[in-house]
This record gives structure tokens, sequence and C-alpha cells, in this order.
């Protein structure tokens, strides 16, 4: 998340089916409607442009998350997720869907980072006054802590394959990993697998077959021995998906491939 | 000298006399009962058949309304005013679907009634067919506050919150109605200002506390922000307060199944939901799961099957009904339903690619 400063959208234009056009300059977003136009300055920019960035403006005193979104792979923009994929009725429906306080406060409390509100160190290491004494938190609660953010299954019902019944539950890792038999079978073990047995939270997602060892540090033998592609478990065992258009996400869900 | 049987004919034709000045004087079962012995010398008088039902439909006698008229139009088919009441019985009766082709027989006749118009707009509205309900509406404007209502609500249903408060707006500037601050306080619920959609249907609370479908609203937002305890107990309210609402027996029903509550009262619930709406195909897919989750595979499939033959594109619906199928070694069947879940997806990621284009 950093200010707008235009960043994948200064310049671009997109007309909407029913004929909103919106096109975008280093600092607001200006819209055509029925021939009549209209400014509006963006204050934001959520999204580390890895894959996507999303504006968010500031009308009237509250947040907007606008409705287009720039999406890095094929360099465009499109719709937000989550947005109507019916043709906006209005300056309002174009603008972006108002937050409410409490949901601006979360959209912050996670696309922020190292302030607050926002992820920093107290976020998962605890409150520990003048500066965090815990050196690492217990394992088992690491995926509840970044499930705070990248969310968790609904606790009434856990779907046995999630991204089947809802194919954006991809977008949630934790989602398809509490439902993985390497997740659900290891919790008893010394060492059971959680977020931080694959990803350091310090530092960003690394390349596929950086993750083999710690598949293999489980399923050293058997798999050595059955497998017949070699590197790069992940690549088979938790396929990539494309739930939206321009969003591809590792499907966190570990299983043998369909 | 009058003869005998021409006295007995007098006398009844006084019955049918009598019953309609009844009727016109609110005398409802003094007419019922004048008409009814009427009837029984001259069962082929349309005119009597069509005044009993408008006797019945006043004592709120809706299903025998509906047969009197029915009666009455075999005889006279070609009388537009019969259709229009008999529309309107289906219509107090909540059986949308046999109102609608009524008031369209109706406006073939007479297009420019406003009262049918009205009738049918909201019949297509309660049919949740949208687009044609806003179109309805539309096209009654402008009008009191009832067809404004009309189309915020439809296109709150058709997912155009914005469009909906700029209708309200000025309804809310002339006056506290509790039916306009119910409409707003679900505009307001769809942008997601839910405590000011809370303070809008508590005000219409204070105006109208037994207004249908408030408490239901309210409950959702208790939901929402995770105060099951609160928004059940505004779902029961509902209930109590309308013990023959099909959606407050839904909601309590599917409520209760979610939260780990009374699961037997839960069923309860759905299957109650279920008799009035049959083809309900949310309250099908919870109390499929419902019996799922209770190891009840042989009954969740026909509950998850009518769930996906009234809306074909219900995806969690084909998900789990290929799930049970599975379970119950049925796989062709299984992987026809994952096959339908594909489908869907894929569905809903092209209708997002084909919303916008580069400008010219």
């Amino acid at each position: 998340m950093k200010p707008y400063d235009g960043e994948g959208f200064a310049g671009k234009a997109l007309r909407e089916r029913g004929g909103t056009v919106y096109r975008f300059d280093r600092e607001q977003l200006r819209l055509e409607r029925g021939g009549e136009f209209r400014a509006f300055p963006i204050a934001w920019l959520f999204g580390a442009g890895h894959f996507a960035r999303t504006p968010v403006l500031s009308v009237d005193g509250r947040w907007v998350e606008h409705r287009l979104s720039w999406y890095a792979a094929p360099n465009r923009l499109s719709l937000t997720p989550g947005h109507s994929p019916q043709p906006s009725s209005s300056w309002e429906e174009s603008v972006g869907v108002v937050q409410s306080e409490k949901n601006a406060a979360r959209c912050f409390g996670c696309h922020m980072t190292a302030n607050r509100p926002g992820v920093h160190c107290e976020s998962c290491h605890g409150a520990q006054g003048e500066h965090p004494v815990a050196k690492t938190i217990r394992r088992d609660r690491s995926v509840a802590a970044c499930a705070g953010c990248h969310r968790s299954p609904l606790r009434e019902y856990a779907s046995p394959a999630p991204e089947m019944e809802d194919p954006l539950s991809v977008r949630f890792a934790p989602v398809g990993l509490t439902v993985s038999r390497c997740y659900v079978g290891s919790r008893r073990a010394k060492q059971p697998l959680d977020c931080v047995t694959c990803h350091d939270p310090h530092a960003d997602a690394g390349p596929r077959a950086s993750y083999d060892a710690q598949c293999l540090s489980c399923h050293v033998r058997r798999a050595r021995a059955a497998c017949p592609r070699g590197p790069e478990c992940a690549s088979c065992h938790m396929p990539k998906s494309t739930p939206l258009p321009y969003l591809t996400f590792t499907d966190h869900r570990i299983r043998k491939p369909d | 000298m009058f003869t005998l049987p021409l006295l007995l004919l007098l006398a009844q034709l006084d019955l049918y006399e009598q019953g309609t000045a009844y009727l016109r004087a609110g005398r409802l079962p003094e007419a019922e009962a004048a008409l009814r012995r009427h009837l029984e010398a001259h069962p082929g008088h349309w005119e009597a058949l069509a005044n009993l039902g408008a006797v019945l439909s006043r004592r709120e006698d809706y299903a025998g309304a509906i047969v009197q008229y029915r009666k009455a139009l075999a005889l006279a088919a070609n009388l537009a005013p019969l259709r229009l009441n008999l529309g309107l019985a289906y219509f107090k009766q909540r059986e949308w679907g046999k109102a609608l082709p009524e008031f369209d027989l109706f406006l073939a006749a007479q297009p420019g009634h406003r009262q049918a118009l009205q009738l049918r707009a909201l019949t297509l509205l309660e049919l949740e067919r949208y687009p044609e309900a806003a179109e309805a509406f539309s096209a009654l404007r402008p009008a009191d506050a009832t067809v404004d209502i009309g189309l915020a609500t439809a296109y709150l249903r058709l997912g155009r919150p914005a469009a909906a408060q700029s209708i309200l707006a000025p309804l809310l500037e002339r006056g506290d109605s509790p039916e306009v601050l119910l409409t707003v306080g679900q505009a307001l619920m769809a942008e997601d200002r839910l405590e000011e959609a809370l303070e809008a249907f508590g005000k219409a609370r204070r105006l109208s506390p037994a207004l249908p479908t408030l408490r239901l609203h309210m409950g959702a937002i208790h939901w929402r922000n995770k105060r099951v305890a609160e928004a059940i107990a505004e779902w029961r309210g509902e209930l109590a307060q309308h013990p023959e609402s099909a959606e407050a027996k839904f909601t309590l029903g599917s409520a209760l199944a979610q939260s780990g509550g009374d699961r037997m009262e839960a069923e309860r619930l759905l299957r109650a939901s279920l008799k009035q709406k049959p083809r309900h195909a949310k309250a099908n897919y919870q109390l499929g799961k419902l019996l799922w989750q209770a190891k009840r595979n042989g009954e969740a499939v026909s509950c998850l099957e009518a769930a996906v033959n009234a809306d074909p594109e219900y995806r969690e619906a084909h998900f789990l009904l290929g799930s049970v199928y599975r379970a119950l070694g049925r796989n062709p069947l299984a992987e026809r339903e994952f096959a339908a879940v594909k489908r869907i997806s894929a569905k809903q990621l092209s209708a997002q690619q084909d919303l916008f284009s580069e400008p010219q």
C-alpha cells in the first residue's frame, strides 16, 4: 500500500458496457457518464503491485474501494474482486463501494505494513511493552495469526474441497491449508505443519521449488519412489488457480493431483 | 295473481339483492349467507358468484374467493374486472405465479389501469423477476411512495443500492413512513452501512412495531456483526409476529443450523418454509446441508437435487450434491455435479471479462 502516484493507472482508460468511461492520471480518476464529467482525487493504492493494485478514494470523509483495479500480469485495468459484474448505474457505483468505518479499519489493518493500524511486530508477537520480548510465536497460533488477514474457513462448516465449492476461496490460503491431510494429520506431530513451515513471515514468498525441502522432510522415501514428476512438488500437489480474471493463486489445499 | 314458481323466483332474486345490499353495507356474514342461498337455486348466476367472491375476499378467505371467481369466469370469460379480482385474490394468497397471468389478461383489456399495473409490478418483485419489476415500476413514475419503494426495492435486489438511495432520498425528506424507513435501511445495509441501517430500522419499529420483514432485517445486521443471540432473538420475534412468513421460518431455521443451535428445530423450520415455498433453492440447500451433516445422505440428496433444479446456477448446491453422490457411491452423478461447479465458475469469470473494453 502506498499513496496514489498513478503507477499502473496513469494514462489508462476503460469503457464500461453501458457507457461509463474511466480515465486516470497521476492524481485522480476522471469519470464520464452520459456526456457529463467528474473528477475524484485518489488517496491510496492498496496492494504491493506484484499482482494487482486497487485505488482507495476518500469521498465526503468516507473510504471508497474503487471499482477498477490494475492487474500486473496483463498490465491492464479490470473489475476489482467482489464488485458487481453488472454495468454501474450511478456515479456512486462507478466510483466504487463505500466502506463502513469498521470495514475500512480492517482494510487498512491488513494492507498497511510496519505501521499502525496495520501489520506490525505486535500483530503477531503480541503486545510486549517497549519492545517485543518473545522471539517466536507459538506454532499452533501461527495459522490463526496469519488467518487474521489471509482469512480462515467458516468454523461451522469446513468443506473438504473448498476450491470446488467456492473457487474464490483459493485467495485465502488458510482455508485450503486447514483441510489438507498434511495439516490435519500433523497436528500431533512434534513440528506440525503450519504457515511458517514454508513461509518466512518476514520475507516475500520464494520460488515454488524452494518449498520441496519442506515436503520431503516428511515424504522423503515414498515421494521419491512414487512421484514420476520430479522437483516442484507444489506444481501438482498445490496447483495454481485463476478464479478471477488476471489473478492466479496457489491453492493451499495440499492433495493428490486430480 | 302470481303463480307459485314466479313467487319463488322473486324470493330468490330478493336474496341476491339482499346479499348485494349487505355487501355494500359491509355486513359480510349476512351477505355471504344470502348469496350462498341464492346460488343454491341459481348456480349459473355469474354476478352472484362474483359478488360472493368479493365477500369472501373481504373476509380474507382468499382460497374461497378464488373458487367463486373461477366459477364466474367460466360463465363470463370476457369480463375483465373479474380477472383483476381473481389476480388480487391470488396476490393476497401469496400465489404470485398464478396472480401474474390474471393481471396480464386484465391489462390486455384495460392497458392503462394503474392499480393493475402497480399490482403487476409488485407481483414481479415477489417473483424475484427484478429487471422486469424495475421496468414496470419505472413506467409508473411519477407516482405515490408505494411505486417509489417498489422501484427502490427492485434496484436493491438487482444489486444497485446507489440507484435505490437516489429514489429514497426525496421520500425521506417528505416525512417518516415506516415502509420508507424499512427500504432505506435495506439500501444502507446493501452499502454495508450497518449501524445507520439499524437506526433506520429502529425508527421504523417505533412507528410500526409489527411491520413485516422489519425484524428479519434487524436480525440480519446482528448476524453480520456476529451477534448471533441478538439475531436469533429478532428472527424469533418476526416469526411470532408473522407466523405465516416462510422467509422468517427459513431465516431462523438456517441460522439455527449454522450456529450450532437446536438442529431439530432448525429442520422443522426449514421443512415448514419448504412446505410453503417448495422451490426455495436456499432453503432446500440449507436443509440438505443439515441432513448431510447429520449423515442422512439419502434424505439430503432429494433436498440438494431440489436446490439445483430451482437454481441451476447454484454452485455451492452442485458441489454439496456432488459430494453426497460420491459418499453414496453414485460416482457418475457426482462427476456431473462437479462439472457443473466448474462450468458455473468459468461462466462467472467470463461475465467479468466481457464488461469492459478500450474506449474509442
